[in-house]
């Protein structure tokens, strides 16, 4: 009883210190008061820790070169670009919370990010309410760009490029009996979906789709599969490690054929992870390093000099919202809710992943490269 | 002193608490601290639901984020495909998710320790990967979008401190109940199944079905969770639903304490406010995040409020219960 009692008022203090530190907690979570502007703020919300952080630290090193050579220029109409980078693990609830951190802040102009869909359309609705500007360099959902009139795109959508890949199957290699593995994510289905229609368009056929969970290991059951089935081509719609480790499973099942990938452009890691069984697969990159193009080289060099080892396509697409963030920026004179219809004004924007007019659709298409693993390396095909 | 004057004094902590959650809103106007407090109030109705099993009774449940992704499907689901009301889609989410609760109870709970452990957790990725993987009928990986914003009987929830309020009237019901279910006589069978479940089963307590109803209760809860989720956020993918949510919520029981009612409000409120805070150190703020569970599992191993009945002094509603509970089996496990 006595027991009872002690801890009784000990309960009481405690409750009441409780709600002391909530509130104290809060009060330290507001804005501390907003001094002069003498620089322009970019909010970038990016998995950096987490199992996404790999993709995120590519895509913030890109944005950030995006921005230094600005800021050496003069900056932003005379104003230094100051970034406010924000870690979402890719995680939508924590992507909400960014989301709500950059839009309470009046400094922050616009976002860029996230790097998943999931994230990127969690967040839409609170950029959208704000009239903030939402760049995501690599949001692939289809609807993504449709949840508002802020939600900006840079990445080239898939569909785009799995058409390109049926096309060249079907047209160009004479391939008719077709199927297709995909990681079962966002982009997987969208990507195995518009190539296997645009197969059956042009009067091949699909033998089967066949989805695999993100992050497994073992795929000899569908290379098992498919194999009976006595393809001509198969279509890997998967990052490195999938299709590394499925081009590795089809070699010991002695699957041979002709694979197509979509996901892992050009990829180093996968030549790694599959050695020998990578020789022949094909693949179309919106970005590779040893791209003559004026405007890619010029990435490329920067990027090495800058970071001392070699870019890769998500480092292009960041560098690519860091460039489209700066145009729609300038154009919208310093006004949050004028940006995006700033950057959807855009007819002529050049990036490293390729140029786009933003104003006839916000769904970019750009132009691929074809490319195939010869002799252990990646090379441009004819 | 009267005793209504004595019944407010010794209420007070409680009640200021309310006052200032109440006023909160008011007086912060950051957008983003209220967001912080909707997730957190979202974690504790989690939190108490997981409570009523790992603290209560004793189950060792570590799949839960299976009925909240449940309750946020059902919820989603009914309102954007089909066009129920709102009030029938949040009811609905409890519902579907305490029958899916029965489902996995029935046959699984006559398992203990670890093996139920596994059921559980088998039983989270069974959810996820269903969410993940049936497309025509959950949306798959694409997700759910454009989900409405509640609204309760005419009153539409538009703005974020409305959003904010529904979810405090929500967590003030889900507490509030469950301090009622934990002081009444079904409360007092599931501690005594907790403390020795042979000697519960000589007094006549029948463990199964306690252990059963225990489970449906909490997975009701954690439906409904999932539904104020769906609808706060408006966007919901299988992405929010994996093991690592339900290792948050096992995490929040340990650093709160569980077997008490504030126990999980408190290690909701620190494990979703700590990433937060840790902002100004980027790279590092989830080790942060894992230090202070290290250092409160040294010093306090039993949680933060961990080992003792904290009852948030709902005295005011029935002094003659816990009259009973003072004496006999709400004394701190390690009185017995």
């Amino acid at each position: 009883m006595k027991r009872f009692e002690t801890s009784s008022i000990g309960r009481r203090g405690g409750l009441s210190a409780f709600a002391a530190a909530v509130l104290a907690v809060a009060a330290s979570l507001a804005p501390n008061g907003s001094h002069a502007q003498e620089t322009v703020k970019f909010g970038v919300s990016l998995p950096i820790t987490g199992d996404m952080a790999e993709f995120g630290s590519f895509i913030r090193n890109g944005i950030e070169l995006a921005i230094d050579q600005a800021n050496a220029k003069g900056g932003l109409d005379g104003k230094m670009v100051e970034l406010v980078i924000e870690d979402s693990r890719g995680d939508p609830r924590e992507a909400v919370l960014v989301a709500e951190r950059f839009v309470a802040n009046d400094e922050i102009l616009l976002e860029i990010g996230d790097f998943t869909s999931s994230a990127s359309m969690a967040a839409a609705p609170v950029y959208e309410a704000a009239g903030m500007a939402q760049i995501s360099p690599t949001a692939s959902h289809p609807d993504f760009s449709g949840l508002g009139d802020n939600m900006v795109r840079v990445m080239a959508i898939q569909k785009a490029e799995s058409q390109y890949l049926a096309r060249w199957a079907v047209q160009d290699m004479g391939k008719q009996k077709i199927a297709t593995i995909y990681t079962n994510d966002d982009w997987g289905v969208q990507a195995s979906a518009s190539f296997a229609d645009e197969v059956k368009a042009l009067g091949a056929d699909v033998l089967t789709e066949e989805g695999i969970t993100p992050g497994e290991k073992d795929f000899a059951a569908v290379v098992t599969k498919i194999k009976n089935m006595g393809p001509d081509a198969v279509f890997i719609a998967g990052h490195s490690a999938e299709t590394g480790a499925i081009l590795a499973q089809s070699r010991r099942a002695r699957l041979q054929t002709q694979f197509l990938n979509s996901g892992a452009p050009r990829s180093p890691e996968l030549l790694e992870l599959a050695g020998s069984a990578a020789e022949g697969i094909a693949g179309v990159a919106l970005y590779f390093p040893e791209n003559p193009d004026p405007v890619s080289k010029a990435f490329t060099d920067a990027y090495v000099a800058k970071y001392e080892k070699t870019p890769n396509l998500f480092a292009a697409l960041g560098y690519d919202a860091g460039l489209l963030a700066l145009q729609g920026a300038s154009a919208a004179g310093g006004k949050r809710s004028a940006v995006a219809p700033a950057i959807f004004q855009l007819s002529d924007f050049v990036g490293v992943t390729g140029g786009f007019d933003y104003t006839a659709s916000r769904d970019p298409v750009k132009t691929y490269n074809r490319t195939v693993v010869r002799d252990g390396e990646w090379v441009m095909s004819e | 002193m009267p005793q209504i004057v004595k019944n407010a004094l010794e209420n007070s902590p409680l009640i200021l608490f309310l006052a200032a959650l109440v006023a909160a809103p008011f007086v912060i106007s950051n957008q983003y601290v209220l967001q912080i407090m909707i997730f957190i109030g979202i974690y504790v109705i989690l939190a108490q639901s997981l409570n009523l099993l790992n603290g209560y009774i004793g189950l060792i449940a570590i799949g839960h984020a299976g009925f909240y992704g449940i309750g946020a499907y059902t919820s989603a689901m009914l309102t954007v495909d089909m066009g129920a009301p709102f009030e029938v889609a949040f009811l609905a989410a409890g519902l579907v998710a305490g029958a899916f609760g029965w489902a996995l109870g029935r046959p699984t709970l006559r398992l203990e320790g670890i093996y139920l452990a596994l059921a559980t957790l088998g039983f989270n990725i069974i959810v996820w990967l269903v969410l993940l993987n049936w497309n025509g009928f959950t949306g798959g990986p694409l997700g759910i979008k454009d989900i409405p914003r509640p609204s309760v009987f005419g009153w539409e929830v538009d703005t974020r401190i409305e959003n904010y309020f529904f979810v405090l009237a929500v967590v003030a019901v889900v507490v509030f109940t469950m301090a009622r279910l934990v002081n009444s006589r079904f409360g007092r069978a599931l501690v005594a199944i907790r403390e020795d479940q042979l000697a519960a089963a000589a007094m006549g307590v029948n463990v199964t079905r306690y252990k059963v109803q225990a489970f449906v209760i909490s997975a009701f809860y954690a439906g409904i969770a999932g539904a104020c989720y769906a609808h706060s956020v408006r966007y919901i993918s299988p992405d929010s639903f994996t093991m690592l949510e339900s290792f948050i919520l096992l995490a929040i029981l340990a650093l709160g304490g569980s077997g008490n009612m504030i126990g999980p409000i408190v290690g909701a409120a620190i494990l979703i406010a700590i990433p937060e805070l840790f902002r100004a150190v980027s790279e590092y703020r989830m080790l942060l995040y894992g230090l202070v569970l290290i250092i409160v599992m040294q010093v306090r191993p039993q949680g933060l409020f961990g080992g003792h009945h904290y009852d948030l002094r709902l005295r005011l509603f029935d002094r003659r219960q816990r009259k009973a509970y003072r004496g006999d089996v709400f004394l701190p496990p390690e009185a017995m």
